[in-house]
């Protein structure tokens, strides 16, 4: 079988009970909670194996929310989800599922609860049933890819900056190596070395049998990564596609409020610069390439 | 009166109990009325606490801070404090629970302002924020790009003199960017300070977004210390190395105009913008179709 994940027609709704209005703005007629209160609307789609899906949207499009539906930490009010063939809502095990589906939250700070930075990255590895010897093997492999010495371990996590939370809370997921990493925003807040190690770490990290689902604001890191992505907007998927399409769709991306990539805006202004012929390339290393032959051809 | 800000030969550790060394070093820092600075820097290397040195959230260890050229002191410490707002870089941090009004009331309320000047300023800061269709949810029910702007929202609310943003653009797509960009360029433009905490060096400094706004100065931090501190021009006429190697991404027309440099084309000139990148390959095109 080749999806990992089927979504059907799943909708959702927080049921937002707005009621305690402030004094300042009591007497206004009420805003549009009541009709938005659908986060998710109708959503189908599938992720295969072996593949890195990115979904992008503006704020409150639906991503997070859609996200938390994928490890069982929200179930489908409306729809169906089926990971590996079993649906979520009644063939899974939500232990086991979570320990399939692995989830980093887009507030590392909703993740973190241990004290510790050891126990926290030790906590799911433990509780799924995996040796202490090969917890503390994987959490050393993995502080030292991110560069941070042992006795990082004994840092307290409350302690710790805005980018080192969230490669503790990164590190938490990644060691019982679940076999579908869900990940929103991973690399928010990172600096470009750990954002570079992360892409790479994903990039060697998904196989034939495993997937990556990406959320993230940043265009050039969807379009390295991602095979194929998901536009959701309101709620909806508004569209869905090879990546190479839509992040070159330079109107599709500002009607749902998406950055041009950069890689893509030097496309653009090049062809319109007299360079009509130029072929789309992903990364800087195909552009560099290119340049390579115009200066060999001439 | 002096700067909006200078930090004078500045320590600070987080806890007089920890064996760690300083969190910040030999900081030596003048922020300019009207002036728009950036800070970037590795994760960890102080730029958040920084940013709360400066917010007069901590005490330094050792070293003075003038505010408008007063030394801050025990005395005048909650009158400065008025004039500064710091954005956090997690909304979570900042917003109590309420609804997003109560959020942006709180401070206005508490500064004893009358019920008639906080609504206006609230419609106000509602209205150059975009958030008008948040303003009756509760804070803790709002997405992550939401709550940014909510948390920037709230403090823009209390019209602070030195503004410190740390990480706004985080978990928000280009339509937020931009107006934050915005109420930074109106800032900047009426003679207030602006201090942008930024990984993305293109977005801080903004050629991307085809705005008129350019960072006045850029400060990097690394381990502790200011690495760099000068203006973005004088720091992107280095080479791609330069930039990296303080831990940095340089810009997409440095990259690769400087790989071109090194690989192919020696006398390729390094360019900092897209615009410029784009005229250098134009010219490249015209001269080997010449031969
Ligand atoms: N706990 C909650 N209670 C009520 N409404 C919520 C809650 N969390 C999110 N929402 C609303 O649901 C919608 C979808 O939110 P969601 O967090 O999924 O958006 P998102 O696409 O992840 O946005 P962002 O890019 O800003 O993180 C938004 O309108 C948001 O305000
Ligand atoms: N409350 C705290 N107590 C003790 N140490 C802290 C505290 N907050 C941060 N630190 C440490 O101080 C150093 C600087 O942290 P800071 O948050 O200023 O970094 P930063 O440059 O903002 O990083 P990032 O890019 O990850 O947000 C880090 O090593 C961090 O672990
Ligand atoms: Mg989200
Ligand atoms: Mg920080």
């Amino acid at each position: 079988m080749k999806e990992l994940i089927k979504i059907k027609d799943l909708s959702y709704s927080y049921n937002s009970q707005n009621d305690s209005r402030s004094i300042y703005f009591r007497n206004k007629e009420k805003s549009s909670v009541l009709n938005n209160s659908f986060a998710l609307k109708g959503i189908n789609m599938h992720i295969d194996r072996g593949e890195i899906v990115g979904i992008i949207g503006p704020s409150g499009a639906g991503k997070s929310t859609l996200l938390q539906h994928l490890n069982g930490l929200i179930m489908p009010q409306q729809g169906s989800i089926y990971i590996d063939g079993k649906s979520v809502i009644d063939e899974w095990d939500q232990k086991e599922l979570k320990k399939f589906v692995g989830l980093l939250f887009q507030n590392p700070e909703d993740q973190i609860f241990e004290k510790f930075v050891g126990d926290e990255i030790a906590f799911a590895p433990l509780n799924f049933g995996f040796s202490i010897d090969d917890v503390r093997k994987s959490f050393k492999d993995f502080l030292e890819y991110f560069g941070y010495e042992y006795s990082f371990k004994d840092r307290l996590t409350y302690k710790l900056s805005g980018g080192e939370k969230r490669i503790v809370a990164f590190m938490s997921i990644i060691i019982y190596d679940p076999r579908v990493l869900v990940l929103d925003e991973p690399t928010a807040s990172l600096d470009s070395e750990n954002r570079e190690k992360l892409i790479k770490l994903l990039e060697d990290w998904v196989s034939s049998d495993r997937a990556v689902v990406l959320v993230s604001h940043d265009m050039d890191e969807i379009l390295r990564l991602c095979n194929r992505v998901y536009i959701l907007n309101g709620g909806r998927v508004v569209s869905e596609g090879p990546t190479e399409n839509l992040l070159f769709d330079e109107a599709l991306l500002e009607d749902n409020g998406l950055d041009v990539p950069e890689i893509v805006r030097l496309y653009l202004m090049l062809k319109t610069s007299g360079f009509e012929k130029i072929k789309k390339f992903k990364t800087e290393t195909d552009f560099i390439n290119w340049i390579r032959e115009l200066k060999n051809h001439a | 009166m002096g700067p909006a800000v200078k930090l004078k030969d500045l320590y600070f550790k987080y806890s007089i109990h920890t064996d760690r060394s300083f969190i910040l070093q030999n900081i030596n820092i003048e922020l300019n009325r009207g002036e728009y600075v950036v800070i970037a820097g590795r994760n960890g290397s102080g730029k958040s606490t920084l940013l709360k040195i400066i917010d007069l959230i901590y005490p330094p260890e050792r070293g003075d801070i003038y505010i408008f050229g007063n030394l801050i002191n025990e005395k005048n410490i909650y009158e400065a404090r008025k004039r500064i707002g710091l954005v956090f870089q997690n909304p979570d941090t900042q917003l109590i629970t309420g609804t997003v009004v109560d959020e942006l009331a709180f401070g206005l309320e508490n500064a004893g302002l009358s019920p008639n000047k906080i609504k206006s300023i609230i419609e106000e800061t509602v209205e150059i924020t975009g958030i008008k269709s948040l303003i009756d949810r509760r804070t803790d029910e709002l997405s992550g790009g939401e709550k940014q702007l909510v948390a920037l929202a709230s403090v823009l609310a209390m019209k602070p003199d030195i503004l410190l943003l740390d990480e706004p653009f985080s978990m928000i797509n280009v339509i937020y960017k931009e107006r934050i960009l915005k109420i930074i360029e109106n800032f900047v433009r009426g003679g207030k300070t602006v201090v942008l905490v930024s990984h993305n060096l293109e977005t801080a400094l903004n050629e991307a977004l085809n705005n008129s706004l350019m960072a006045d100065r850029c400060i990097i931090m690394q381990s502790g210390r200011v690495e760099f501190d000068g203006t973005p021009a004088s720091l992107f006429e280095r080479k791609a190395e330069y930039i990296e190697s303080l831990g940095l991404r340089a810009p997409i027309a440095v990259r690769i105009s400087s790989e071109i440099n090194k690989n192919i084309d020696r006398n390729f000139p390094i360019c900092s913008d897209i615009k410029s990148l784009v005229k250098q390959l134009t010219g490249l095109k015209g001269k080997e179709l010449k031969k």
